[in-house]
């Protein structure tokens, strides 16, 4: 599994900002984001998000960021607070400081020691995401898909 | 048929010598056509309306950058293609990758043509950047489906059609043909007398309304037309047709 984000990348260069390239969207930490935000590419938040999330790429959350939202992606690599539930397609890792308050449902999960994760966790299933509706379900490895809402 | 436009610094005798070059060449290369030399007495839109009446389907901004930035905001609404002949200091003829005065005839005779978005902020079209000095007093709702609220002060915002062109300048992320801006927000740092600017948050967007929280916020469009908040901006892909030359930087 291609993840475009890696825990090594998380540094940023103190003159030019992050890293931008192929990146669709920054939410820096001098905004604040509020309502339905959906974006089509990779997606770094590293500022504050209320309402809702959802990418069909890659989510970097870093160490000072506060998400207050549902989230829908295809990878995820959380550093931050989030408060609401995560949908991962594929796969979500969470660093030592990650603070979850909220359940997860991924395709597989990975967390570092210190991670604190308020909530249920459903991971080794694959989680494939509806288009006609946006919505993610769930589908059991070698089983058949349940019904659509 | 085509429909030179002469910029009003070009009516001193100082650019006789360019102008005639470029007038041998264009006659040489058998594209020559209608000539128009700007005035304060002349109305833009007017001449360029006649010329579209009486069959110009090209239009030529001779003279500088804001020339090009005269010509384009008109010439966007008709259906005429727009050709560019530099004469003296400008930044955008490299980002066409138009040589300048009479060398760019070539270029236009060769009739390479990129269809490009422009954004349009109210009812005024703008080629690169508008942008938003006093962002700390905006809200910008984006797509109608988020807000994005500015948090720090001594923070600017650039909402880019095609990178800062007039100023020399064509970023990696901005393109002309994706039908999306980019609304970049930057914070400040001081350090003495001098500021430096870091990128601090990118959204690509296709709508957005700007509104300032208590007075009015002066937009500026192409580094040149005010415009004042509540603002309505959104791109318009593919809305101009623009004679480009093989060295263009997009």
């Amino acid at each position: 599994m291609a993840t475009l984000f890696q825990k090594g990348d998380e540094q940023r260069d103190e003159d030019h900002g992050p890293s931008v390239a192929e990146v669709e969207t920054i939410i820096g930490p001098s905004v604040h984001v509020e309502g339905n935000f959906v974006g089509q590419g990779d997606v770094i938040v590293e500022g504050s998000v209320t309402g809702t999330l959802k990418t069909t790429r890659n989510l970097r959350v870093g160490e000072n960021a506060v998400i207050q939202a549902d989230i829908q992606a295809q990878t995820a690599l959380v550093s931050g607070h989030v408060e609401g539930q995560l949908t991962i397609k594929d796969k979500i890792e969470l660093t030592s400081t990650a603070r979850i308050k909220g359940d997860i449902r991924a395709g597989e999960i990975s967390i570092d020691s210190g991670a604190i994760i308020h909530g249920r966790c459903e991971c080794g299933e694959k989680i494939e995401s509806t288009k006609a509706t946006g919505e993610m379900e769930r589908v059991a490895d070698g089983k058949d898909k349940k019904s659509k809402k | 048929m085509y429909l030179y436009l002469y910029d009003t610094y070009l009516n001193t005798p100082k650019y006789d010598g360019v102008l005639t070059r470029i007038e041998t060449r264009l006659i040489d290369l058998g594209i020559n056509g209608r000539v128009e030399k700007l005035s304060i007495l002349k109305n833009l839109k007017e001449i360029l309306l006649d010329g579209v009446k009486e069959g110009a389907r090209t239009v030529v901004a001779v003279g500088n950058d804001s020339t090009f930035r005269k010509v384009f905001n008109v010439v966007a609404s008709l259906p005429v293609t727009l050709g560019y002949i530099p004469v003296g200091a400008n930044h955008l003829a490299n980002v066409l990758g138009i040589p300048a005065e009479d060398k760019a005839c070539d270029v236009l005779s060769q009739r390479i043509i990129e269809r490009v978005d422009l954004g349009k902020v109210n009812d005024h079209y703008f080629f690169s950047v508008l942008e938003v000095p006093k962002a700390e007093q905006v809200t910008i709702e984006c797509n109608r489906t988020f807000r994005i609220h500015p948090r720090r002060l001594n923070e600017t915002i650039q909402i880019c059609n095609f990178g800062e062109v007039f100023r020399g300048r064509v970023g990696s992320m901005h393109n002309p043909h994706d039908g999306k801006l980019e609304a970049m927000f930057h914070t400040a740092k001081r350090k003495r007398l001098h500021a430096t600017h870091k990128l601090d948050s990118v959204f690509s967007v296709k709508e957005m309304r700007i509104s300032s929280r208590e007075k009015a916020v002066t937009l500026l469009a192409d580094g040149e037309t005010q415009i004042s908040t509540p603002a309505m901006v959104n791109v318009v892909p593919h809305k101009l047709k623009l004679i480009v030359g093989k060295k263009r930087m997009f």
